[in-house]
C-alpha cells in the first residue's frame, strides 16, 4: 500500500487535468488556507445518550489544577488539551418532552414544531424549527473558496435506531430538515472513496472467471470465440480498473477497513473503530471541515455485552442515585465512551496535516455532548459538554463553571471560532448575551 | 466439434431447398429470365439481387405479386431507360428473380438462418438472478383475494388494542376530525391503522409510490421492516402532504408492502397512496394491483444494464459490450448483498435448527461447523441452479471446493462463490457445450427461456438429469406445466404490448379542441383497458387468438364510458361492455391502438397501414425511397385525410409500398384520432373501400376495419405471421433456424387446437426442446 502515489506526486509529475477534478478540491482549499494567515480549523461533535453520572464526571476544582474523575480518567494523557464544563445549559422550552428537546435542540438552539410525536411526559412534537450549528458552519465554510472543501460536512453514526423521529436525529439542514447519519462505515467508505465494500472480493475472483471465460471459448467455433475473447479483455479491464481506483489519488491512503464486518450494535466497539478511522482519514485528505459523530440515539438502549450488561443503556439510566451497582454500571458506559473519544484525539494527534509538521489536533476541536444532564431527573441543566482539542477562542487545559448560561451561547461561539460571526444563533431570545467569551479564559 | 455440427445441419437446411429448386432452374423460362435480368439488371442490383455498392445498395426482396413486381419493373426499369424491358421480357426476369432471390423462400435458401449464439438478455438475466432465490425463500403467488388488509387500533400505536380489521379496497381516507369507526374507537384524539398488502408489478421499470397525509405514516416495502429504514418515513407529521419513494421493480414479480398510519392530537386524519406505473398518469393504487396474500422479500436490482440489441424486432442476447459486463459486475455485487442479508433463511438456519442447537448444547465450533455445512448445502444448491445443469467435477471444484480452500471462513467461501457463478460463462451464456448427457439439461433450460425468460427449477433440473424429457409424453407434460406458471403469461403480456405497439399511444396528446376530454388520464384508462382485454383473453382456457380480432366487447371505467358513450360501470372498477358491437374489430380498433397510430389532430391511415401490414401480416415493407413530410391539412382544406394520402402517395416510386400500405390504412378511416367511430370527415361521408391485393395476386374487396379482420382471422398468412412472431419473442431465434417445416408443423397444430395461444406455446417449446435433444443425437451418432 506505502508504495502508492500520493495526489501530490501525480500532480507534481503529470500536472493537473479535469479527470481528477473531484479530487483536486479539498487540496486546493488546503493550499490556499497554508497561504492565508489562519491555519485550518476544524470541528467533531460527538454526541452520547442518556446523561452522565454528575460526581464521576466533573472534577472538584475549577482552573487548570483540575483532578480527573473515573469517567474522564481514560483522557488523562490528554488532559492539558481539556476543557471541561459545568454550568451550561440546554434553556429550550416548548413542545416536547427534555429526551427530545434534549436531542432536537442540542445542536440547533431552537424550539420543536408542534407535532404528532409523542415522548414520555409533556407535548407532543415534531423536527426542530431550524438549523443545528454543525451545518450553520459548514455553509460558511462552503461558501467560501479558501474553505471549501469536498463534503464541508461528513456525519457519521454508530448504532443510531433506524427510525427518523426527534430522538434520532440531532443534524439539521434546516427548519424540518433532519440530516440522517450514516452509520453503515461500508456506506461511508463508498462515500468517501467511491468504492464498494465488495471491490476486494470481486478483484479476487476475476481471474478465475477470465480463465473459466477461456475454456468456455475452447469449445466454440471461432465466430462465437470472438465475443468470449472480447468478454475476456472486459474482464481484464474491471481488474485493472479495480486496482487504479484503490490507488486513487489520496494525501493519505483509504484505511483498510476489515472484510464482512457485520453492522450491528453488538458490533459497536469495531464500527465504532472503523468509523473514526474514517473520520480522521477524511479530515487528512481534506474531504471536510466538519464532522459529527452520534452513538446510538437519544434515550439510547444499547445493550453493552461487551461489558456484560445485558439491560439497555436508558433502561438504566433512570434508576435512583442510590441505586450503586446501576450508577456503576452507567459510569462503566460513559468509561467506555471516553476510551472511544480516546481512540480519535489520539489519532488526530499522531496524524499530521499533509505537508506540515502540525498534527490534525492541533486544528480540530471536539465537542462531546449530550441530550440530558443526569438520566434519572431528565435535566437539561448541566449539559456534559467536554472540548478537546484547539479552536480560536477555546482556553484548554483546565475546568470551569458557567454557572448556568444558555447553551445557545456555546453555539455561537463555535461559529465564531470559524470567524463566522454569528448575532445569534436558533432561540434569538437566549443569544443577548453573545457569545460564551468566558471559553477563552 | 460444434463447427461440424452447425455445417451438417447448414447442409441438410440447403439440400431440402436446392432439390426443390433444380427442378425450376431446368426450366427454359429461368434461363432466359436470367439471362435478361444479368444484362440489364445486375450492374445496379448485383448478380443475385444483394445490391451494389455506390448504385442500388439494397438488396431485392420481399413479398410482391408476380403481377405488381413485374408492372413495377415495366414502367421504371432500368431507371436509365424503362422503355428497354417490357412486356414479356419485364416478366420473364420478374418470375428469375421471384425464384433466384427475391421471396422469402428463396432467401431462406441463399441465406438459412443459424441459431445465434447469445447471453441472457438484461430482462432473463434479472429473472434468472431473482429465481435462483426461490427455492430458499418461497414463492408468492396472485392469489384471489385481492387489495389489503387493514388493522385499525385505538391508540396512536399499531400493535396494540386493535379495535377491528377489514379488506380495504385502496388506501383513500378522509376521517375528518373522527376516527374510521366512532362506535368501536371511542377516543377521537388518537388511533392508528396498520395495512399489509402484495403489489403484483404489471410491467417492469420504475415505480413512485406517494403517500398523502398531514399525519404520521410509514410505507415498509418489500421487506423493510419497523426497525429497519422505511421507503417512506413520516412517522414524524412536518406540514409536507405528499410522501413519495421510487422503487424499480420488474413486471410479474410480487413486492410485499406494510402502511402504518397514525393520528394523535392533531385537527383531522386523512391518507391517500397513489402511485405512478411506468409510462402512466398518478393515480390511486388500488386492488387491481394488490393482493393480500404472503410474499417473500423479492431481489431487486438497482444496475442499470444497456439495453439489449432489439434491430430485429425482439430483444436478443448476441453482443456484448464493457457496459454490459459492468454492470453483470455490478449486479451481482446486488445480489452478493442480498445474500447476506437473508444469509439465514438462504442457509436454511431457521427457529427450529436453533432450537435443536440449544438443546443440544452445541459449543461455538459444532455450530461452525454445522454452519459451514449448511453452507456447503446451499452452495450446491445455488450453483447447480444457476448453470441449469448438474456441475463437472472439474467445475465443482473451481466453483465450490477451492472457493472454500481459500476462504478460512465458510461464510466468507460462499460470498466468493456466489460472486464467481453470477460471474461465469455457464450462467451468462445460453448455448452450453452440448454433450448427449447435457442435452435434457439444455432442453429445459431453452424450455424455461422460452415460457419465462428465466432458469428451469430444481424440479426440472431433476427430470432432466434422469433424462425424462427424451420421453415424448414427459416432455408434453412438463410443457404444459410450465405453461401454467404465472410467468408465462407475463411473458405473454410482454409480446402483446411489443406486437400491438402499444408504447407507440404512450405520451400522445390529442388537439383538446377537437378532442375536449381526452387527456393523460384517459389514455391511461385506455391502456388499462387494452391491458385487460388481452390478459382475459391469455387467461381463458381457450387462449383464442380470433378473439383478439372479432371481441365486440370493451373493459371501460366510467372515464371511458363518458367519453365514449357506453354504459357506465361500478365506480372505481373496470366492466366489460358491450361497445358498437356492428362496429367494432377486437383489439384491431380498440381506441388506444387507433389513437396511437393517429396524428395529433388527424387519423394517419399510413401509420394504421405500415401497423397492420408489418405487425399483423408481416409483409416486407421498405423505407420511403426520400424522407417525406406528411402533407398538411392547410395543403388544401377540402380534402378528406384519405384524399390527401392518396395524393401524396401516387408516385410510382411510392406505390410499390403504398399499394399494400394504403388500403390496409383506409380501412380505419371510421375511427378518429382517439378511436371514436364518425361517419363523416369535413361534412363527407368517409369512405372505408378499399381494394388489397394479397402476395398471391389475388384482389381482395374490404370495406372497413371489421371486413379486415374478418380476412385476418381465416388467412394463413396472418397466422404464419402471428406465429413466427411470437416464436421470436419465445425463443430470441428466428423459427427458420429450426428447420424450414416448423412453420408448417406449428400452422397446422395452431389450426387443429383452435387457434389456442397455450398450446401453441406448448407446440414452440416442444420445438425448441427437441432440436436440442436431436442435436446431440446427431452429434452422438457423428461420434461413432
Amino acid at each position: 500500500m506505502n508504495n502508492q502515489p500520493t495526489r501530490r506526486d501525480v500532480i507534481k509529475t503529470i500536472g493537473y487535468s479535469t479527470a481528477m477534478l473531484p479530487f483536486m478540491m479539498p487540496s486546493v482549499a488546503r493550499a490556499k488556507s497554508a497561504a492565508g494567515e489562519s491555519s485550518i480549523q476544524r470541528l467533531i461533535i460527538m454526541f452520547t445518550p442518556n446523561g452522565t453520572v454528575q460526581d464521576e464526571f466533573w472534577p472538584d476544582t475549577q482552573g487548570t489544577e483540575y483532578e480527573l474523575k473515573k469517567i474522564l480518567e481514560p483522557l488523562a494523557p490528554f488532559k492539558q488539551s481539556m476543557l471541561v464544563t459545568h454550568g451550561i445549559h440546554n434553556k429550550i422550552r416548548g413542545d416536547g418532552d427534555n429526551h427530545m428537546r434534549g436531542m432536537g435542540c442540542l445542536l440547533t438552539g431552537i424550539e420543536l414544531f408542534p407535532g404528532n410525536i409523542q415522548g414520555g411526559s409533556h407535548t407532543p412534537a415534531g423536527w426542530a424549527k431550524g438549523i443545528s450549528i454543525d451545518q450553520e458552519i459548514r455553509n460558511f465554510l462552503q461558501a467560501q473558496d479558501a474553505t471549501r472543501t469536498r463534503f464541508g460536512s461528513l456525519e457519521f453514526g454508530v448504532a443510531v435506531a433506524n427510525r427518523a423521529d426527534p430522538w434520532t436525529r440531532m443534524c439539521y439542514a434546516g427548519a424540518n430538515k433532519p440530516i440522517a447519519p450514516i452509520t453503515n462505515p461500508y456506506s461511508m467508505f463508498e462515500k468517501m472513496y467511491g468504492q464498494g465494500k465488495n471491490d476486494k472480493l470481486v478483484k479476487s475472483v476475476l481471474d478465475d472467471i477470465a480463465g473459466e471465460l477461456k475454456k468456455f471459448s475452447g469449445t466454440l467455433d471461432s465466430n462465437e470465440k470472438a465475443m468470449l475473447d472480447e468478454h475476456v479483455t472486459y474482464v481484464r479491464k474491471l481488474e485493472q480498473d479495480l486496482e487504479s481506483a484503490a490507488a486513487q489519488m489520496l494525501d493519505v491512503v483509504a484505511p483498510d477497513l476489515p472484510m464482512g464486518a457485520s453492522v450491528s450494535d453488538s458490533n459497536m466497539p469495531q464500527i465504532t473503530k472503523m468509523q473514526m478511522d474514517l473520520l480522521v482519514n477524511g479530515f487528512a485528505n481534506d474531504m471536510n471541515r466538519i464532522a459529527t459523530l452520534q452513538f446510538s440515539n437519544s434515550v439510547g438502549s444499547t445493550r453493552m455485552k461487551w461489558l456484560g450488561f445485558p439491560e439497555g443503556h436508558h433502561q438504566m439510566s433512570h434508576d435512583p442515585d442510590l441505586k450503586v451497582e446501576s450508577q456503576e454500571k452507567l459510569t462503566k458506559i460513559n468509561i467506555w465512551y471516553a476510551q472511544q473519544l480516546l481512540y480519535l484525539v489520539k489519532h488526530l494527534s499522531e496524524t499530521k496535516e499533509p505537508g506540515t509538521d502540525r498534527s490534525l489536533l492541533d486544528g480540530t476541536l471536539i465537542v462531546w455532548g449530550n441530550e440530558l444532564g443526569k438520566g434519572n431527573s431528565h435535566t437539561l441543566n448541566n449539559i456534559p459538554f467536554l472540548m478537546i482539542g484547539n479552536a480560536p477562542g477555546f482556553k484548554v487545559g483546565r475546568y470551569h463553571d458557567f454557572g448556568g448560561v444558555p447553551h445557545n451561547r456555546l453555539l455561537m461561539s463555535l461559529a465564531h471560532a470559524f470567524d463566522h460571526k454569528v448575532e445569534t444563533f436558533g432561540n434569538a431570545d437566549l443569544c443577548v448575551d453573545g457569545p460564551l467569551t468566558e471559553l477563552g479564559g | 466439434m460444434r463447427a461440424s455440427l452447425h455445417l451438417l445441419c447448414t447442409a441438410l437446411i440447403a439440400l431440402s431447398f436446392s432439390a426443390f429448386s433444380l427442378a425450376q432452374e431446368q426450366e427454359p423460362w429461368f434461363a432466359k429470365g436470367k439471362e435478361i435480368y444479368l444484362d440489364q439488371c445486375a450492374s445496379c442490383h448485383g448478380d443475385m439481387g444483394q445490391g451494389v455498392d455506390g448504385a442500388y445498395e439494397n438488396a431485392l426482396e420481399g413479398d410482391k405479386s408476380l403481377s405488381q413486381l413485374s408492372e413495377y419493373v415495366a414502367e421504371t426499369m432500368p431507371e436509365d431507360d424503362p422503355e428497354t424491358c417490357v412486356g414479356k421480357d419485364s416478366e420473364l426476369v420478374t418470375r428469375y428473380m421471384l425464384k433466384a432471390f427475391y421471396t422469402r423462400e428463396a432467401q431462406l435458401r441463399l441465406n438459412p438462418p443459424d441459431i445465434a449464439f447469445s447471453r441472457l438478455t438484461v430482462n432473463q438475466y434479472q429473472n434468472a438472478v431473482a429465481d435462483l432465490m426461490r427455492p430458499f425463500l418461497g414463492v408468492g403467488w396472485e392469489s384471489d383475494k385481492r387489495g389489503l388488509e387493514g388493522k385499525y387500533f385505538k391508540t396512536r400505536t399499531t400493535g396494540k388494542k386493535m379495535a377491528f380489521k377489514r379488506r380495504d379496497d385502496a388506501i383513500d381516507f378522509d376521517f375528518g376530525k373522527g376516527t374510521p369507526d366512532d362506535d368501536k374507537m371511542k377516543d377521537k384524539e388518537q388511533f392508528s391503522i396498520k395495512w399489509e398488502t402484495t403489489l403484483v408489478a404489471p410491467d417492469t421499470g420504475t415505480y413512485e409510490l406517494i403517500l398523502v397525509t398531514s399525519n404520521g405514516a410509514q410505507l415498509f416495502f418489500n421487506g423493510q421492516h419497523y426497525n429497519s429504514k422505511a421507503l417512506i418515513d413520516n412517522l414524524v407529521a412536518s406540514g409536507e402532504t405528499e410522501h413519495r419513494g421510487t422503487v424499480k421493480l420488474n413486471a410479474g414479480r410480487l413486492y410485499r408492502m406494510e402502511v402504518k398510519f397514525f393520528k394523535y392530537k392533531e385537527e383531522s386524519a386523512s391518507i391517500r397512496l397513489d402511485w405512478v406505473r411506468p409510462n402512466r398518469p398518478r393515480e390511486l393504487l388500488t386492488s387491481r394491483n394488490l393482493v393480500t396474500n404472503w410474499a417473500p422479500t423479492a431481489l431487486i436490482l438497482d444496475t442499470e444494464f444497456p439495453p439489449d440489441d432489439s434491430s430485429v424486432g425482439y430483444a436478443r442476447g448476441t453482443s456484448i459490450s464493457e457496459q454490459w459486463d459492468r454492470a453483470t459486475t455490478k449486479s451481482a455485487v446486488e445480489v452478493l448483498e442480498f445474500v447476506d442479508s437473508k444469509f439465514d433463511q438462504l442457509t436454511g438456519y431457521s427457529q427450529k435448527v436453533r432450537k435443536k442447537e440449544k438443546k443440544d448444547k452445541l459449543d461455538d465450533a459444532a455450530r461452525k461447523e454445522t454452519e459451514a455445512k449448511r453452507i456447503r448445502k446451499f452452495c450446491h444448491r445455488f450453483v447447480r441452479l444457476a448453470f441449469r445443469r448438474t456441475l463437472s467435477d472439474e467445475e465443482k471444484q473451481t466453483f465450490i471446493a477451492s472457493q472454500f480452500a481459500k476462504s478460512a471462513d465458510a461464510r466468507n467461501a460462499m460470498r466468493r462463490v456466489v460472486l464467481m457463478t453470477l460471474k461465469a460463462p455457464q450462467f451468462l451464456y445460453l448455448n452450453q457445450p452440448r454433450t448427449p448427457s447435457n442435452s435434457n439439461f439444455a432442453a429445459v433450460e431453452k424450455m424455461a427461456m422460452g415460457f419465462w425468460d428465466s432458469i428451469p427449477d430444481e424440479k426440472m433440473l431433476d427430470l432432466a438429469a434422469e433424462g425424462k424429457l427424451s420421453d415424448t409424453k414427459q416432455l408434453y407434460d412438463l410443457a404444459w406445466r410450465m405453461q401454467g406458471d404465472p410467468r408465462t403469461r407475463t411473458k405473454l403480456r410482454q409480446f402483446f404490448h411489443h406486437w400491438l405497439e402499444m408504447d407507440r399511444a404512450n405520451d400522445a396528446t390529442k388537439d383538446a379542441n377537437v378532442y375536449p376530454g381526452f387527456d393523460e388520464m384517459m389514455l391511461g384508462s385506455l391502456a388499462e383497458s387494452l391491458n385487460l382485454a388481452i390478459d382475459e383473453i391469455i387467461s381463458s382456457k381457450e387462449s383464442d387468438f380470433r378473439q383478439l380480432l372479432v371481441s365486440d366487447k370493451m373493459f371501460v371505467d366510467s372515464r371511458i364510458a363518458e367519453f365514449y358513450g357506453i354504459e357506465k360501470p361500478e365506480a372505481g372498477k373496470f366492466e366489460k361492455k358491450s361497445f358498437e358491437p356492428e362496429k367494432r374489430a377486437g383489439v384491431l380498433t380498440h381506441p388506444y391502438l387507433m389513437t396511437g397510430l393517429a396524428y395529433h389532430k388527424n387519423t394517419s391511415p399510413i401509420h394504421r397501414g405500415v401497423f397492420v401490414a408489418k405487425s399483423l401480416l408481416g409483409r416486407s415493407l421498405k423505407p420511403p425511397p426520400v424522407d417525406v413530410e406528411p402533407l398538411d391539412e392547410k395543403y388544401d382544406p377540402k380534402l378528406t385525410t384519405r384524399e390527401r394520402v392518396a395524393h401524396q402517395t401516387k408516385e410510382i416510386a411510392c406505390m410499390g409500398c403504398h399499394s399494400v400500405i394504403n388500403p390496409l390504412g383506409f380501412s380505419f378511416e371510421n375511427y378518429d384520432a382517439v378511436g371514436r367511430f364518425r361517419e363523416t370527415e369535413k361534412d363527407r361521408e368517409i369512405d372505408a373501400s378499399a381494394e388489397y391485393e394479397t402476395p398471391d395476386g389475388k384482389i381482395l374487396k374490404l370495406n372497413g376495419a371489421k371486413d379486415l379482420a374478418n380476412y385476418l382471422v381465416k388467412n394463413d398468412d396472418a397466422h404464419r405471421n402471428f406465429i413466427e412472431q411470437l416464436f421470436r419473442h419465445f425463443a430470441k431465434q428466428p423459427l427458420a433456424a429450426y428447420g424450414p417445416k416448423k412453420i408448417d408443423e406449428l400452422l397446422a397444430s395452431f389450426h387443429t387446437n383452435g387457434f389456442s395461444i397455450r398450446s401453441l406455446l406448448v407446440d414452440m417449446s416442444v420445438v425448441v426442446a427437441q432440436h436440442e435433444l436431436n442435436l446431440a443425437n446427431q452429434k452422438e451418432a457423428g461420434d461413432e
